[in-house]
Protein backbone atom coordinates (compact mmCIF):
# COMPACT_ATOMS: atom_id res chain seq x y z
CA UNK A 1 0.00 0.00 0.00
CA UNK A 2 0.99 3.52 -0.58
CA UNK A 3 2.17 6.23 2.09
CA UNK A 4 -1.16 7.09 2.73
CA UNK A 5 -0.53 9.40 5.51
CA UNK A 6 3.22 11.23 4.88
CA UNK A 7 2.03 13.96 7.00
CA UNK A 8 1.53 11.16 10.09
CA UNK A 9 2.19 13.07 13.74
CA UNK A 10 5.33 11.38 15.17
CA UNK A 11 6.65 11.84 18.96
CA UNK A 12 9.21 14.68 19.39
CA UNK A 13 11.50 13.29 21.33
CA UNK A 14 12.46 9.60 22.24
CA UNK A 15 11.83 10.90 26.28
CA UNK A 16 9.19 11.77 25.86
CA UNK A 17 7.65 8.75 24.02
CA UNK A 18 9.02 6.63 27.10
CA UNK A 19 7.42 8.83 29.47
CA UNK A 20 3.82 8.79 27.68
CA UNK A 21 4.25 4.72 27.33
CA UNK A 22 5.37 4.28 31.10
CA UNK A 23 1.84 6.79 32.01
CA UNK A 24 0.28 4.25 29.90
CA UNK A 25 1.30 1.44 31.87
CA UNK A 26 1.56 3.25 35.53
CA UNK A 27 -1.66 3.13 36.88
CA UNK A 28 -3.64 3.02 39.78
CA UNK A 29 -3.06 -0.53 40.39
CA UNK A 30 0.69 -0.02 40.72
CA UNK A 31 0.18 1.92 43.64
CA UNK A 32 -3.03 -0.20 45.24
CA UNK A 33 -3.23 -3.47 43.44
CA UNK A 34 0.69 -4.65 43.63
CA UNK A 35 1.16 -4.55 46.97
CA UNK A 36 -1.68 -6.17 47.84
CA UNK A 37 -1.95 -8.52 45.34
CA UNK A 38 1.94 -9.27 47.03
CA UNK A 39 0.78 -9.58 50.16
CA UNK A 40 -2.10 -11.86 49.88
CA UNK A 41 0.19 -14.42 47.61
CA UNK A 42 3.43 -15.62 49.56
CA UNK A 43 5.09 -11.89 50.19
CA UNK A 44 8.34 -12.14 48.76
CA UNK A 45 7.79 -15.46 47.31
CA UNK A 46 5.20 -13.95 44.86
CA UNK A 47 7.91 -11.98 43.56
CA UNK A 48 9.31 -15.69 41.82
CA UNK A 49 5.99 -16.04 39.24
CA UNK A 50 5.65 -12.55 39.49
CA UNK A 51 9.76 -12.16 37.18
CA UNK A 52 8.83 -15.23 35.21
CA UNK A 53 5.95 -13.23 34.31
CA UNK A 54 7.97 -10.68 33.31
CA UNK A 55 10.72 -12.49 31.16
CA UNK A 56 7.63 -14.82 29.24
CA UNK A 57 4.94 -12.89 29.11
CA UNK A 58 5.48 -9.23 29.92
CA UNK A 59 8.55 -8.18 28.03
CA UNK A 60 7.89 -10.20 24.81
CA UNK A 61 4.23 -8.89 24.27
CA UNK A 62 5.49 -5.19 25.11
CA UNK A 63 8.04 -6.15 22.17
CA UNK A 64 5.45 -7.74 19.74
CA UNK A 65 2.82 -4.60 20.44
CA UNK A 66 5.51 -1.81 19.44
CA UNK A 67 6.34 -3.94 16.50
CA UNK A 68 3.50 -4.21 15.27
CA UNK A 69 2.91 -0.67 16.28
CA UNK A 70 5.35 1.00 14.54
CA UNK A 71 4.87 -1.45 11.26
CA UNK A 72 1.28 -0.28 11.29
CA UNK A 73 2.08 3.74 11.32
CA UNK A 74 4.48 3.19 8.61
CA UNK A 75 1.76 2.14 6.05
CA UNK A 76 -0.59 4.61 7.87
CA UNK A 77 -2.58 2.82 10.07
CA UNK A 78 -2.22 3.04 13.82
CA UNK A 79 -5.23 0.65 15.37
CA UNK A 80 -5.08 -3.39 14.79
CA UNK A 81 -7.76 -3.33 12.72
CA UNK A 82 -5.56 -1.96 9.63
CA UNK A 83 -2.48 -3.38 11.64
CA UNK A 84 -4.41 -6.97 11.89
CA UNK A 85 -4.70 -6.67 8.21
CA UNK A 86 -1.54 -5.88 6.94
CA UNK A 87 0.09 -8.74 9.13
CA UNK A 88 -3.13 -11.41 7.95
CA UNK A 89 -4.23 -10.92 4.52
CA UNK A 90 -7.82 -12.13 5.78
CA UNK A 91 -11.59 -10.46 5.88
CA UNK A 92 -11.80 -11.42 9.53
CA UNK A 93 -8.48 -9.90 10.62
CA UNK A 94 -10.29 -6.45 10.77
CA UNK A 95 -13.15 -7.53 12.76
CA UNK A 96 -10.59 -9.59 15.02
CA UNK A 97 -8.97 -5.86 15.28
CA UNK A 98 -11.31 -4.21 16.54
CA UNK A 99 -11.18 -5.85 19.77
CA UNK A 100 -7.92 -3.56 19.70
CA UNK A 101 -10.54 -0.77 20.10
CA UNK A 102 -13.25 -1.97 21.73
CA UNK A 103 -12.15 -2.82 24.81
CA UNK A 104 -9.55 -0.09 25.89
CA UNK A 105 -13.03 2.01 25.21
CA UNK A 106 -14.66 -0.28 27.54
CA UNK A 107 -12.21 0.49 30.29
CA UNK A 108 -11.71 3.80 29.72
CA UNK A 109 -15.94 4.20 30.32
CA UNK A 110 -15.46 3.47 34.18
CA UNK A 111 -11.89 4.61 34.24
CA UNK A 112 -12.68 8.15 34.30
CA UNK A 113 -14.79 8.27 36.97
CA UNK A 114 -12.66 6.19 39.26
CA UNK A 115 -9.84 8.70 38.05
CA UNK A 116 -12.41 11.41 39.05
CA UNK A 117 -12.76 10.14 42.37
CA UNK A 118 -9.18 10.14 43.10
CA UNK A 119 -8.75 14.20 42.06
CA UNK A 120 -12.11 14.71 44.37
CA UNK A 121 -10.34 13.16 47.01
CA UNK A 122 -6.85 15.32 46.33
CA UNK A 123 -9.21 18.39 47.04
CA UNK A 124 -10.70 16.75 49.90
CA UNK A 125 -6.92 16.02 51.57
CA UNK A 126 -6.12 19.84 50.53
CA UNK A 127 -9.26 21.25 52.30
CA UNK A 128 -9.70 18.49 54.71
CA UNK A 129 -12.82 17.51 54.31
CA UNK A 130 -12.54 14.30 55.32
CA UNK A 131 -10.73 14.78 58.56
CA UNK A 132 -12.68 13.75 61.50
CA UNK A 133 -13.63 10.32 60.24
CA UNK A 134 -11.35 8.54 62.05
CA UNK A 135 -12.43 4.66 61.50
CA UNK A 136 -12.24 2.43 58.13
CA UNK A 137 -16.47 2.08 58.88
CA UNK A 138 -16.36 5.71 58.66
CA UNK A 139 -14.99 6.35 55.84
CA UNK A 140 -15.92 3.89 53.71
CA UNK A 141 -19.56 5.57 55.07
CA UNK A 142 -17.58 8.70 53.24
CA UNK A 143 -16.92 7.10 49.62
CA UNK A 144 -20.24 5.85 49.42
CA UNK A 145 -21.62 8.39 49.82
CA UNK A 146 -19.29 10.58 47.67
CA UNK A 147 -20.42 7.71 45.59
CA UNK A 148 -24.24 8.51 45.06
CA UNK A 149 -25.45 5.92 47.48
CA UNK A 150 -29.01 7.07 48.75
CA UNK A 151 -28.78 9.83 45.86
CA UNK A 152 -31.41 9.98 43.73
CA UNK A 153 -30.13 8.34 40.78
CA UNK A 154 -27.33 7.02 42.78
CA UNK A 155 -25.12 9.81 41.80
CA UNK A 156 -24.11 12.47 44.11
CA UNK A 157 -23.49 15.77 42.71
CA UNK A 158 -19.89 16.50 43.82
CA UNK A 159 -19.24 12.90 42.09
CA UNK A 160 -20.77 13.85 38.89
CA UNK A 161 -19.01 17.18 38.86
CA UNK A 162 -15.73 15.79 39.15
CA UNK A 163 -16.26 13.30 36.76
CA UNK A 164 -17.54 16.49 34.37
CA UNK A 165 -13.92 18.37 35.54
CA UNK A 166 -11.78 14.68 35.01
CA UNK A 167 -13.72 14.18 31.88
CA UNK A 168 -12.75 17.44 30.25
CA UNK A 169 -8.90 17.31 31.12
CA UNK A 170 -8.94 14.25 29.18
CA UNK A 171 -10.43 15.81 26.29
CA UNK A 172 -8.65 18.97 26.15
CA UNK A 173 -5.28 16.91 26.18
CA UNK A 174 -6.61 14.76 23.56
CA UNK A 175 -7.62 17.80 21.64
CA UNK A 176 -3.44 18.61 21.46
CA UNK A 177 -2.61 15.45 19.58
CA UNK A 178 0.16 13.20 20.17
CA UNK A 179 3.23 15.64 20.89
CA UNK A 180 1.26 18.35 22.10
CA UNK A 181 -1.43 16.72 23.96
CA UNK A 182 -0.28 12.83 24.84
CA UNK A 183 3.39 13.77 25.68
CA UNK A 184 2.93 17.26 26.94
CA UNK A 185 0.69 15.50 29.49
CA UNK A 186 3.48 13.14 30.09
CA UNK A 187 6.68 15.18 30.18
CA UNK A 188 4.55 17.62 32.77
CA UNK A 189 2.98 14.99 34.88
CA UNK A 190 5.67 11.71 35.08
CA UNK A 191 8.54 13.70 36.54
CA UNK A 192 5.96 15.07 39.47
CA UNK A 193 4.45 11.38 39.67
CA UNK A 194 7.74 9.82 40.68
CA UNK A 195 8.84 13.26 42.96
CA UNK A 196 5.87 12.64 44.88
CA UNK A 197 5.67 8.94 45.25
CA UNK A 198 9.50 9.29 46.31
CA UNK A 199 8.37 12.08 49.24
CA UNK A 200 5.89 9.84 50.46
CA UNK A 201 8.05 7.27 50.31
CA UNK A 202 10.87 9.14 52.36
CA UNK A 203 7.92 10.28 55.41
CA UNK A 204 6.62 6.41 55.23
CA UNK A 205 10.60 5.21 56.03
CA UNK A 206 11.04 7.87 58.61
CA UNK A 207 7.55 7.12 60.16
CA UNK A 208 9.48 4.35 62.17
CA UNK A 209 6.69 3.13 65.07
CA UNK A 210 4.43 5.55 65.53
CA UNK A 211 2.95 4.43 68.34
CA UNK A 212 5.71 2.97 71.14
CA UNK A 213 3.32 0.96 72.68
CA UNK A 214 3.09 -1.07 70.28
CA UNK A 215 6.36 -1.41 68.74
CA UNK A 216 5.54 -4.47 66.35
CA UNK A 217 3.55 -1.84 64.03
CA UNK A 218 6.35 -0.69 62.25
CA UNK A 219 7.35 0.42 59.13
CA UNK A 220 9.69 -2.53 58.99
CA UNK A 221 7.67 -5.11 60.02
CA UNK A 222 5.27 -3.93 57.41
CA UNK A 223 7.58 -4.20 54.63
CA UNK A 224 8.37 -7.86 56.15
CA UNK A 225 4.26 -8.39 55.59
CA UNK A 226 4.56 -7.71 51.71
CA UNK A 227 8.41 -9.35 51.36
CA UNK A 228 9.18 -11.62 53.76
CA UNK A 229 8.76 -15.35 51.53
CA UNK A 230 6.11 -17.95 52.22
CA UNK A 231 8.03 -20.57 49.62
CA UNK A 232 4.79 -23.25 50.31
CA UNK A 233 2.45 -20.57 48.33
CA UNK A 234 4.22 -21.25 45.41
CA UNK A 235 2.49 -24.87 45.18
CA UNK A 236 -0.51 -22.77 44.26
CA UNK A 237 -1.35 -22.52 41.09
CA UNK A 238 -3.71 -19.28 42.04
CA UNK A 239 -0.55 -17.73 43.10
CA UNK A 240 0.95 -18.39 39.44
CA UNK A 241 -1.78 -17.07 38.08
CA UNK A 242 -2.41 -13.26 40.00
CA UNK A 243 1.46 -13.21 39.64
CA UNK A 244 0.41 -13.06 35.31
CA UNK A 245 -2.50 -11.69 36.10
CA UNK A 246 -0.73 -8.81 37.65
CA UNK A 247 2.33 -8.20 34.95
CA UNK A 248 -0.10 -8.22 32.46
CA UNK A 249 -2.17 -5.52 34.14
CA UNK A 250 0.58 -3.75 34.81
CA UNK A 251 2.14 -2.82 31.71
CA UNK A 252 -1.21 -2.76 30.13
CA UNK A 253 -0.49 -5.24 27.42
CA UNK A 254 -3.51 -6.71 25.44
CA UNK A 255 -5.41 -3.07 25.31
CA UNK A 256 -4.34 -2.05 21.81
CA UNK A 257 -3.05 1.14 23.35
CA UNK A 258 0.50 0.54 22.90
CA UNK A 259 0.05 -0.30 19.22
CA UNK A 260 -1.26 2.80 19.08
CA UNK A 261 1.07 5.20 20.51
CA UNK A 262 3.72 3.32 19.01
CA UNK A 263 2.23 3.66 15.02
CA UNK A 264 3.59 7.42 16.00
CA UNK A 265 7.45 6.10 16.01
CA UNK A 266 9.55 6.71 12.64
CA UNK A 267 9.56 3.38 11.00
CA UNK A 268 13.71 2.96 11.48
CA UNK A 269 13.32 4.50 15.54
CA UNK A 270 14.40 1.77 17.80
CA UNK A 271 11.12 -0.84 19.66
CA UNK A 272 13.95 -2.91 21.60
CA UNK A 273 15.75 -0.37 24.35
CA UNK A 274 12.34 2.06 24.34
CA UNK A 275 10.35 -0.71 24.92
CA UNK A 276 12.15 -2.27 27.91
CA UNK A 277 12.45 1.23 29.41
CA UNK A 278 8.84 1.80 29.86
CA UNK A 279 8.52 -1.57 31.17
CA UNK A 280 11.31 -1.53 33.74
CA UNK A 281 10.30 2.12 35.10
CA UNK A 282 6.63 0.76 35.68
CA UNK A 283 8.19 -1.99 37.30
CA UNK A 284 10.57 0.41 39.05
CA UNK A 285 7.29 2.47 40.29
CA UNK A 286 5.25 -0.86 40.97
CA UNK A 287 7.96 -2.93 42.73
CA UNK A 288 9.96 0.18 44.79
CA UNK A 289 7.59 2.96 45.33
CA UNK A 290 4.17 0.72 45.01
CA UNK A 291 5.29 -1.62 47.51
CA UNK A 292 6.72 0.93 50.06
CA UNK A 293 3.84 3.03 50.35
CA UNK A 294 0.27 1.82 51.35
CA UNK A 295 0.48 -1.64 52.73
CA UNK A 296 3.72 -0.72 54.74
CA UNK A 297 2.07 2.55 56.77
CA UNK A 298 -1.27 0.48 56.90
CA UNK A 299 0.71 -1.85 58.98
CA UNK A 300 2.32 1.02 60.88
CA UNK A 301 -0.76 2.18 61.93
CA UNK A 302 -3.50 -0.82 62.13
CA UNK A 303 -1.16 -3.91 62.76
CA UNK A 304 -1.42 -7.25 61.47
CA UNK A 305 -4.50 -8.27 61.69
CA UNK A 306 -6.60 -4.74 60.40
CA UNK A 307 -3.88 -4.27 57.38
CA UNK A 308 -4.62 -8.26 56.47
CA UNK A 309 -8.89 -7.32 56.73
CA UNK A 310 -8.41 -4.28 54.29
CA UNK A 311 -6.15 -5.48 52.07
CA UNK A 312 -8.52 -8.93 51.86
CA UNK A 313 -11.29 -5.50 50.93
CA UNK A 314 -9.95 -4.93 48.07
CA UNK A 315 -7.35 -1.79 46.66
CA UNK A 316 -10.02 0.87 47.03
CA UNK A 317 -10.34 0.02 50.32
CA UNK A 318 -6.99 0.02 50.75
CA UNK A 319 -6.62 3.83 49.11
CA UNK A 320 -9.59 5.55 49.28
CA UNK A 321 -10.66 3.79 53.11
CA UNK A 322 -7.78 3.71 54.57
CA UNK A 323 -4.89 5.60 53.65
CA UNK A 324 -6.99 8.85 54.64
CA UNK A 325 -7.43 7.79 58.07
CA UNK A 326 -3.77 7.65 58.03
CA UNK A 327 -3.11 10.63 56.94
CA UNK A 328 -5.36 12.47 59.41
CA UNK A 329 -2.48 11.27 62.20
CA UNK A 330 0.41 12.19 60.52
CA UNK A 331 2.13 15.68 60.76
CA UNK A 332 1.72 17.56 57.36
CA UNK A 333 -1.58 15.06 56.79
CA UNK A 334 -3.13 17.30 54.35
CA UNK A 335 -0.37 18.00 52.10
CA UNK A 336 0.53 14.12 52.27
CA UNK A 337 -2.93 13.12 51.68
CA UNK A 338 -3.06 15.90 48.48
CA UNK A 339 0.06 14.40 47.05
CA UNK A 340 -1.23 10.73 47.28
CA UNK A 341 -4.26 11.50 45.65
CA UNK A 342 -3.00 13.38 43.11
CA UNK A 343 -0.16 10.94 42.47
CA UNK A 344 -3.21 8.84 41.75
CA UNK A 345 -4.89 10.96 39.68
CA UNK A 346 -1.64 11.43 37.52
CA UNK A 347 -1.36 7.84 37.35
CA UNK A 348 -4.73 7.57 35.82
CA UNK A 349 -4.92 10.18 33.73
CA UNK A 350 -2.09 9.25 31.41
CA UNK A 351 -3.59 5.48 31.20
CA UNK A 352 -6.99 7.32 30.21
CA UNK A 353 -6.13 9.22 27.45
CA UNK A 354 -4.00 6.18 26.17
CA UNK A 355 -7.17 4.36 26.23
CA UNK A 356 -8.84 7.07 24.29
CA UNK A 357 -6.57 7.57 21.72
CA UNK A 358 -7.10 4.28 19.35
CA UNK A 359 -10.43 5.16 18.34
CA UNK A 360 -9.07 8.75 17.78
CA UNK A 361 -6.71 7.28 15.94
CA UNK A 362 -8.80 4.19 14.08
CA UNK A 363 -11.38 7.03 12.59
CA UNK A 364 -8.67 9.08 11.53
CA UNK A 365 -6.89 6.62 9.34
CA UNK A 366 -9.46 4.65 8.25
CA UNK A 367 -12.07 6.77 7.77
CA UNK A 368 -10.17 9.94 6.85
CA UNK A 369 -11.52 12.55 9.83
CA UNK A 370 -10.42 15.02 10.51
CA UNK A 371 -8.62 15.13 14.54
CA UNK A 372 -11.45 17.56 15.64
CA UNK A 373 -13.84 15.12 14.41
CA UNK A 374 -12.23 12.21 15.68
CA UNK A 375 -12.17 13.79 18.97
CA UNK A 376 -15.63 14.72 18.91
CA UNK A 377 -17.22 11.52 18.40
CA UNK A 378 -14.92 9.67 20.93
CA UNK A 379 -15.66 11.98 23.49
CA UNK A 380 -18.94 11.98 22.80
CA UNK A 381 -19.23 8.11 22.42
CA UNK A 382 -17.76 7.50 26.04
CA UNK A 383 -19.34 10.82 27.57
CA UNK A 384 -22.07 8.90 26.99
CA UNK A 385 -21.47 5.27 27.74
CA UNK A 386 -19.70 6.64 31.21
CA UNK A 387 -23.37 7.29 32.19
CA UNK A 388 -24.27 3.24 32.33
CA UNK A 389 -21.26 3.20 34.56
CA UNK A 390 -21.92 6.43 36.99
CA UNK A 391 -25.80 5.70 37.20
CA UNK A 392 -25.36 1.67 37.44
CA UNK A 393 -22.74 1.76 39.60
CA UNK A 394 -24.68 0.51 42.49
CA UNK A 395 -26.20 -1.77 39.90
CA UNK A 396 -22.82 -3.65 39.22
CA UNK A 397 -22.55 -2.32 35.94
CA UNK A 398 -18.73 -1.44 36.41
CA UNK A 399 -18.10 -4.51 37.38
CA UNK A 400 -20.18 -6.49 34.47
CA UNK A 401 -17.85 -3.99 32.06
CA UNK A 402 -14.71 -4.65 33.80
CA UNK A 403 -14.53 -8.62 33.53
CA UNK A 404 -16.11 -8.07 30.06
CA UNK A 405 -13.41 -5.63 28.61
CA UNK A 406 -10.66 -5.55 31.49
CA UNK A 407 -10.15 -8.81 31.91
CA UNK A 408 -11.90 -11.75 29.84
CA UNK A 409 -11.55 -9.70 26.70
CA UNK A 410 -7.59 -8.21 27.25
CA UNK A 411 -6.66 -11.51 27.51
CA UNK A 412 -8.02 -12.97 24.22
CA UNK A 413 -7.00 -10.16 22.67
CA UNK A 414 -3.46 -10.68 23.91
CA UNK A 415 -3.78 -14.16 22.49
CA UNK A 416 -5.47 -13.23 18.77
CA UNK A 417 -2.47 -10.44 18.22
CA UNK A 418 0.54 -13.32 19.30
CA UNK A 419 -1.00 -15.64 17.58
CA UNK A 420 -1.23 -13.29 14.56
CA UNK A 421 1.74 -11.81 14.65
CA UNK A 422 4.13 -14.32 15.50
CA UNK A 423 2.77 -17.35 13.42
CA UNK A 424 0.98 -16.09 10.88
CA UNK A 425 2.79 -12.78 10.15
CA UNK A 426 5.52 -15.65 10.86
CA UNK A 427 7.99 -15.67 13.82
CA UNK A 428 11.20 -14.45 12.13
CA UNK A 429 8.91 -11.95 10.32
CA UNK A 430 8.00 -10.87 13.88
CA UNK A 431 11.41 -10.99 14.94
CA UNK A 432 13.03 -9.14 12.31
CA UNK A 433 10.29 -6.21 12.55
CA UNK A 434 11.00 -6.54 16.29
CA UNK A 435 15.44 -5.97 15.38
CA UNK A 436 14.81 -3.73 12.87
CA UNK A 437 16.51 -0.18 14.17
CA UNK A 438 17.44 -1.76 17.23
CA UNK A 439 19.52 0.24 19.42
CA UNK A 440 20.73 -3.13 21.42
CA UNK A 441 20.10 -6.52 20.01
CA UNK A 442 17.09 -8.15 21.73
CA UNK A 443 18.55 -11.62 23.57
CA UNK A 444 17.85 -14.33 21.12
CA UNK A 445 16.25 -16.75 23.43
CA UNK A 446 12.94 -14.48 23.04
CA UNK A 447 12.69 -15.82 19.90
CA UNK A 448 11.57 -18.91 21.80
CA UNK A 449 9.82 -17.53 24.20
CA UNK A 450 8.08 -15.02 22.26
CA UNK A 451 7.22 -18.43 19.62
CA UNK A 452 6.14 -20.93 22.42
CA UNK A 453 5.90 -19.74 25.99
CA UNK A 454 3.93 -16.44 25.31
CA UNK A 455 1.03 -17.92 23.34
CA UNK A 456 1.12 -20.96 25.94
CA UNK A 457 0.84 -18.50 28.91
CA UNK A 458 -1.78 -16.44 27.39
CA UNK A 459 -3.34 -19.72 26.69
CA UNK A 460 -3.30 -20.59 30.58
CA UNK A 461 -4.18 -17.37 31.60
CA UNK A 462 -7.18 -16.82 29.32
CA UNK A 463 -8.77 -20.53 30.29
CA UNK A 464 -7.98 -19.52 33.73
CA UNK A 465 -9.91 -16.45 33.97
CA UNK A 466 -12.75 -17.61 32.18
CA UNK A 467 -13.20 -20.84 33.71
CA UNK A 468 -12.40 -18.93 36.97
CA UNK A 469 -14.85 -15.90 36.35
CA UNK A 470 -16.95 -16.51 33.65
CA UNK A 471 -19.64 -18.93 34.50
CA UNK A 472 -20.44 -17.00 37.84
CA UNK A 473 -20.38 -13.82 35.55
CA UNK A 474 -22.12 -15.04 32.45
CA UNK A 475 -25.15 -16.50 34.45
CA UNK A 476 -25.22 -13.38 37.52
CA UNK A 477 -24.75 -15.80 40.28
CA UNK A 478 -25.59 -14.00 43.52
CA UNK A 479 -26.96 -11.16 41.30
CA UNK A 480 -29.58 -9.23 43.13
CA UNK A 481 -32.84 -9.76 40.40
CA UNK A 482 -32.80 -5.93 40.51
CA UNK A 483 -29.49 -5.60 39.35
CA UNK A 484 -29.81 -8.17 37.01
CA UNK A 485 -31.61 -5.63 33.73
CA UNK A 486 -28.98 -2.98 34.54
CA UNK A 487 -25.88 -5.90 34.35
CA UNK A 488 -28.05 -7.12 30.67
CA UNK A 489 -27.97 -3.02 29.68
CA UNK A 490 -24.02 -2.60 30.50
CA UNK A 491 -23.77 -5.81 28.21
CA UNK A 492 -26.39 -4.69 25.58
CA UNK A 493 -24.39 -0.63 25.88
CA UNK A 494 -21.11 -2.92 25.25
CA UNK A 495 -22.77 -5.23 22.12
CA UNK A 496 -23.83 -1.44 20.47
CA UNK A 497 -20.76 -0.35 20.98
CA UNK A 498 -18.63 -3.33 18.93
CA UNK A 499 -21.83 -3.38 16.72
CA UNK A 500 -21.32 0.17 15.72
CA UNK A 501 -17.59 0.07 15.09
CA UNK A 502 -18.34 -3.40 13.07
CA UNK A 503 -20.29 -1.25 10.81
CA UNK A 504 -17.60 1.50 10.75
CA UNK A 505 -15.05 -1.26 9.80
CA UNK A 506 -17.15 -2.47 6.59
CA UNK A 507 -17.58 1.43 5.55
CA UNK A 508 -13.48 2.12 5.92
CA UNK A 509 -13.59 -1.38 3.60
CA UNK A 510 -15.92 0.14 0.97
CA UNK A 511 -14.00 3.41 1.09
CA UNK A 512 -10.63 1.25 0.20
CA UNK A 513 -8.76 2.10 3.51
CA UNK A 514 -8.77 -1.22 4.99
CA UNK A 515 -8.20 -3.69 2.00
CA UNK A 516 -5.30 -2.03 0.18
CA UNK A 517 -2.36 -3.34 2.84
CA UNK A 518 0.14 -5.24 1.45
CA UNK A 519 2.37 -7.60 3.93
CA UNK B 1 11.39 -8.46 58.62
CA UNK B 2 12.96 -11.87 58.16
CA UNK B 3 16.47 -12.11 56.65
CA UNK B 4 14.98 -13.75 53.56
CA UNK B 5 12.98 -10.86 53.34
CA UNK B 6 15.31 -8.44 53.43
CA UNK B 7 17.32 -10.71 50.95
CA UNK B 8 13.98 -10.78 48.50
CA UNK B 9 13.43 -6.84 48.74
CA UNK B 10 17.21 -6.20 47.82
CA UNK B 11 17.69 -8.35 44.72
CA UNK B 12 14.23 -7.33 43.95
CA UNK B 13 15.20 -3.34 44.02
CA UNK B 14 18.71 -3.63 43.27
CA UNK B 15 16.87 -5.69 39.71
CA UNK B 16 14.81 -2.99 39.06
CA UNK B 17 17.15 -0.07 39.57
CA UNK B 18 19.70 -1.48 37.67
CA UNK B 19 17.43 -2.51 34.61
CA UNK B 20 15.65 1.12 34.64
CA UNK B 21 19.21 3.08 34.84
CA UNK B 22 20.62 1.15 31.84
CA UNK B 23 17.42 1.74 29.60
CA UNK B 24 17.53 5.40 30.58
CA UNK B 25 21.02 5.44 30.13
CA UNK B 26 20.60 4.58 26.51
CA UNK B 27 17.49 6.54 25.78
CA UNK B 28 18.93 9.58 27.30
CA UNK B 29 22.66 8.98 26.45
CA UNK B 30 24.36 9.79 23.15
CA UNK B 31 22.36 8.23 20.56
CA UNK B 32 24.85 5.43 18.29
CA UNK B 33 23.44 4.94 14.75
CA UNK B 34 20.77 2.01 14.98
CA UNK B 35 21.98 -1.29 13.47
Amino acid sequence: MSERTPSREHWGTRIGLVLAMAGNAIGLGNFLRFPVQATQNGGGAFMIPYFCALLCLGIPLMWCEWAMGRLGGSKGHGTTPGIFTILWKHPLAKYIGLMGIVFPLGVVFYYNYVEAWTLAYAVFSATGKYFGITDVAGMKGFLSTFQGAGAPLGVSMLGYFFFLITFSLNVWILSGGIAKGIERLATIGMPILFLFAILLVVRVFTLGTPDPAVPENSVVNGLGFIWNPDFSQLANSKVWLAAAGQIFFTLSVGFGAIQCYASYLREKDDVVVTGLSTASANEFVEVILGGSLAIPIAFAFFGRTETLAIAQGGSFNLGFAAMPIIFQKLAFGKLLGTMWFFLLFIAGITSSVALMQPLITFLKDELGCTHKKALTATAGLCFVMAHVVILGLHHGTLDEIDFWCGTFGVALFALAETLIFVWVFGPDNAWAEIEKGAQVPAPRIFYYVMKYVTPLYLLVLFVAWTWQQGPAVLTMRGVAPADQAWRWGARLAMLGVFLGLCWLVSRSTRLKRLTEAKP
Amino acid sequence: MTTTGWLFLACCWTLMTFLTVWCFSKILGPQRKPR
